[in-house]
């Protein structure tokens, strides 16, 4: 085993590209995420999540670029790298055969760093039944035993891709505890992708947003919802706009509504638009990560 | 890697149920038609072969029967954890492909080690029980049978275990590796005839020649198979 790097990134993708036959699935990404910090990835379908997970775990090639966890080259040192990573797919994969305890044995003997004690807690937290076999599971059972396996060598970097999606609303409450014990109690490092946003302000620091295989927006979540706001402005009758802010995501003109977000939003950015649109009234919009997302990717969607 | 060998023959559990009962079947049936015919036709006993030969007929049978056994395994070995995707499950797990293709290989291998030891074991015991210049011709016969159904056996399992790596089928890949041998022997039919057409008389050598040929495919299968999977990055 390697010694802990102690600084530097926990993931470091550098033009990361997969292109399956036609489909460019992720284009030149470039990612960077530091140690101790929750990372939300979000995207519409087909946005690219789960391919770059698959290529940051080491479970798909890329078609160029490279992907660095934990500092190690994850195509070249793909056992290294994943002894000390924790990961929850979307669809959870456990022999079906299995008991939880023989899925716990299993996996325990894979590990250099099982921790017993962390096992029995989340064993303890999530209510298993060890003599079941998994496919007598629940969904949400069943993503909480993936979860379980993923944490209990204690992992410097925990992937969860969209493991939430399809669990009821109690099983993914229950789910969410386990995640953020484990954040808190170790205060790992965490990238996750999920379609549901009230998960990313709840659980992510930093947020990123993947367009067709893009990443569009790397931000802090709290920076990124301070400098984004929806402008709704009445325009004098029969006049359209005719000065887009610069960091426009989307805009809308309906009669005489205009509706614009500002992804660079500053003090100034109301009177320069004011001065050279001559508008009626402004009124400026705070929005939640989930309006950010919609305009954004509906912003890409007209422009493309 | 017992974890991994236990896994295997747990993912392989209901081939492995198949085997057993492919394996044991013509010797049940051996026995049984002895004692049938003493408990129900006594007078037909005389007309039984006798117990050397149903021995001997139950031995090749289960050796055959158990190459069937070598054909689904190798079919299975790779493709049957794609088709469920616990081989995803493996992917994550910091395991690498060389540790959990030596597992595959090792249930293979033992179960092979099982098939042909048996039999083989009973072939060297009725062997035995003869005076040298005594036994019987189809005893006579029965070591070079073994060799070809052994032969056969490993490239049924060769070929499956080729297409199980390139494929997410197991019973596509079952039934190529099943095939191959007819096909192998399909070809040397035909290369006899073409040469006897051409009047040479090609049968000794065309028909001697099906070992190498099914060795030399089922080495380079397996290797193709093998090196397919190791270096893939997919699960």
């Amino acid at each position: 085993m390697s010694a802990k790097p102690s600084h530097g990134p926990v993931i470091e993708l550098k033009g990361l590209t997969k292109r399956f036959r036609r489909t460019l699935a992720v284009d030149d990404l470039s990612l960077q995420v530091p140690r101790g910090s929750t990372f939300g990835l979000i995207g519409p379908n087909g946005a690219g999540k789960t391919t770059t997970i698959k290529m940051l775990m080491g479970m798909l090639s890329p078609t160029a670029g490279r992907a660095r966890v934990l500092g190690m080259d994850v195509f070249a040192e793909p056992v290294r790298v994943k002894q000390r990573v924790g990961y929850v797919p979307e669809t959870h994969h456990v022999h079906r055969w299995m008991r939880v305890r023989e899925a716990i044995g299993f996996c325990r003997s894979m590990y250099e760093s099982w921790n017993d004690e962390t096992c029995r807690a989340m064993l303890d937290l999530f209510a298993l039944d060890p003599d079941k076999r998994v496919k007598h599971l629940s969904k949400g059972m069943l993503a909480k035993l993936s979860l379980l396996l993923a944490v209990s060598h204690d992992p410097d970097l925990l992937v969860l891709d969209e493991p939430m999606a399809g669990l009821d609303p109690l099983a993914r409450e229950e789910f969410l505890d386990g995640v953020l014990r484990t954040i808190c109690d170790r205060g790992q490092t965490m990238l996750f992708s999920t379609h549901t946003l009230d998960d990313v302000q709840r659980l992510a620091d930093t947020v990123g947003i993947l367009y067709e295989g893009r990443l569009l927006v790397h931000r802090n979540i709290e920076e990124l919802l301070a400098g984004t706001k929806r402008i709704q402005a009445t325009l004098p009758d029969g006049c359209s706009p005719k000065f887009i802010p610069p960091g426009t995501f989307w805009q809308r003109v309906r009669g005489r509504q205009w509706l614009v977000t500002v992804g660079d939003f500053s003090p100034d950015t109301v009177p320069q638009i004011r001065e050279k649109n001559s508008l009626d009234h402004v009124e400026v919009i705070d929005l939640g990560l989930e309006d950010v997302f919609k305009d954004l990717v509906k912003g890409q969607r007209a422009a493309s | 890697m017992s974890w991994l060998i236990w896994k295997e023959y747990r993912h392989n559990r209901l081939i492995m149920i198949v085997g057993l009962v492919l394996l044991v079947f013509p010797y049940v049936v051996a026995v049984a038609i002895g004692w049938i015919t003493a408990l129900f036709a006594p007078e037909l006993r005389g007309e039984l072969p006798p117990w050397t030969l149903r021995m001997l007929g139950a031995a090749l049978y289960s050796m055959a029967l158990g190459q069937l056994t070598l054909g689904l395994l190798g079919g299975n070995a790779i493709a049957g954890e794609r088709v469920d995707r616990s081989a995803e499950f493996l992917a994550y797990l910091p395991l690498s492909k060389a540790r959990i293709l030596s597992a595959k290989i090792a249930l293979a291998a033992a179960t092979a080690a099982v098939i042909w030891l048996l039999n083989f074991v009973v072939l060297l015991a009725l062997y035995a029980g003869f005076e040298e210049g005594a036994t019987p011709r189809a005893l006579g016969n029965a070591w070079s049978n073994f060799a070809s159904i052994a032969t056969t056996g490993l490239l049924f399992f060769s070929v499956a275990w080729l297409l199980s790596s390139l494929l997410e089928s197991p019973a596509v890949s079952v039934c190529v590796g099943l095939i191959t041998p007819f096909l192998v022997v399909t070809a040397l039919v035909l290369l006899n005839l073409l040469l006897a057409y051409h009047g040479v008389d090609g049968r000794r050598w065309v028909f001697v020649s099906y070992y190498p040929v099914c060795l030399v495919l089922a080495a380079a299968s397996f290797a193709a198979g093998t090196w397919y999977f190791l270096r893939r990055v997919e699960p």
